[in-house]
């Protein structure tokens, strides 16, 4: 069995500063589009058909889904620069928005040792959902012109189509493509996403978040830093 | 100045001090887990009949051995800004990820059934023992 699954996402953001303290601490409004495509693929190659399906107990065939979920949305969100010590920023990044998806779902059968011809169902749903992410970082400065930033990051979509949850009981798909009902051909099941995981950025960071916060007027600021 | 910093496949960014503002941009390397599981699309059926009866045991994608890799779980973000005289910025960014894995139906120490689909009939399934035997049974 394999699995596959790709999540592009692009957006474009408006940033409004809320409040800011010096180079210190600053809270940032955004608002704008987000566009996400997540791709969603499953192969099981090589099972057999349960009995009295099968005509021959070698029967083997294979079941293809792939599923492609277009997301049309826009978010809100806030962001938080908090500058601990000279040494060390905190920052958080929050979105939540709205989308309208686009879900294209393909499931093909293919029974190679039998008599049965190959078959593929396509269909697809258009429904509306919600997102969320939440993105956490710890920036730390090691030198004049080095940093690096460790981070935590969510991603949640409450309405997508993946590949794995298409499947359901008796949708017969194991049975010849004239014997299936249209009934029982394989709707478009939505579900929810999450991902999370880790972040890492190393670089110049600091520079951009000095900049961004203004020029200091108090109080130690990376610029000021030694090194 | 925005400005690539090739050491070891990494890229890094900084900021640029433009007439009236300033470009930024910044590159994050991901690691990112997809929840979604199949841990509910695979259930037994010791006795035959296509249900899981009381007592019956799921079957879990961590009871899936055999060959298996992971190909992923990467990806990265990448963002580029400017930052206006007045102190609003405009940005677009970019998040991306992509992962695969190769697994086999197998369980050496028990004679289980695994299927596709929560409870009910006429699921997809795949007899274990046969799978063990799937390279021998192959027809040339």
């Amino acid at each position: 069995m394999e699995l596959y699954s790709e999540l592009h996402s692009v957006e474009v953001d408006l940033h409004v500063p809320l409040w800011q303290q010096t180079d210190r601490f600053g809270l940032t409004g955004r608002i704008g589009p987000r566009i996400t495509f997540i791709r969603d693929a499953m192969t099981l190659d090589g099972f057999d058909e349960p009995p009295p399906l099968s005509r021959d107990p070698r029967d083997r065939s294979d079941l293809n889904v792939d599923m492609e979920n277009w997301l049309y949305g826009a978010q809100v969100g806030l962001g938080l620069r908090w500058r601990i010590c000279p040494f060390f920023l905190f920052s958080a990044d929050a979105n939540v928005g709205g989308y309208y998806a686009d879900i294209d779902q393909e499931v093909s059968f293919h029974e190679y040792d039998g008599d049965r011809d190959a078959w593929s169902l396509n269909d697809s749903k258009s429904l509306g959902g919600l997102f969320g992410e939440l993105r956490l970082g710890g920036e730390i400065k090691l030198a004049k012109s080095l940093s690096v930033r460790l981070g935590y990051m969510l991603l949640w979509f409450s309405d997508t189509g993946r590949a794995l949850h298409q499947i359901k009981p008796g949708q017969g798909l194991d049975e010849d493509i004239a014997d299936i009902p249209r009934s029982s051909y394989p709707d478009v099941q939505d579900d929810d996403t999450l991902y999370y995981g880790a972040s890492l950025l190393p670089g110049h960071q600091v520079l951009k978040d000095t900049q961004r916060f203004g020029p200091a007027k108090g109080g130690p600021s990376a610029k000021d830093l030694p090194f | 100045m925005l400005f690539l910093w090739g050491l070891g496949g990494l890229i890094t960014t900084g900021t640029s001090w433009a007439a009236g503002g300033s470009w930024w941009a910044d590159v994050s390397y991901l690691y990112l887990v997809d929840e979604t599981s199949a841990e509910d699309l695979f259930w037994i059926d010791d006795n035959g009949n296509n249900r899981l009866d009381p007592g019956e045991k799921t079957f879990g994608t961590d009871r899936l051995k055999g060959l298996s890799f992971d190909a992923g779980n990467f990806g990265w973000r990448a963002e580029v800004g400017y930052d206006l005289p007045s102190g609003w910025s405009i940005s677009l960014a970019y998040t991306g990820r992509t992962a695969g894995r190769e697994t086999s139906l197998s369980d050496k120490d028990e004679d289980i059934e695994p299927r596709f689909g929560p409870n009910g009939q006429n699921t997809l399934g795949a007899d274990l023992p046969d799978f063990e035997e799937f390279g021998d049974n192959q027809r040339g």
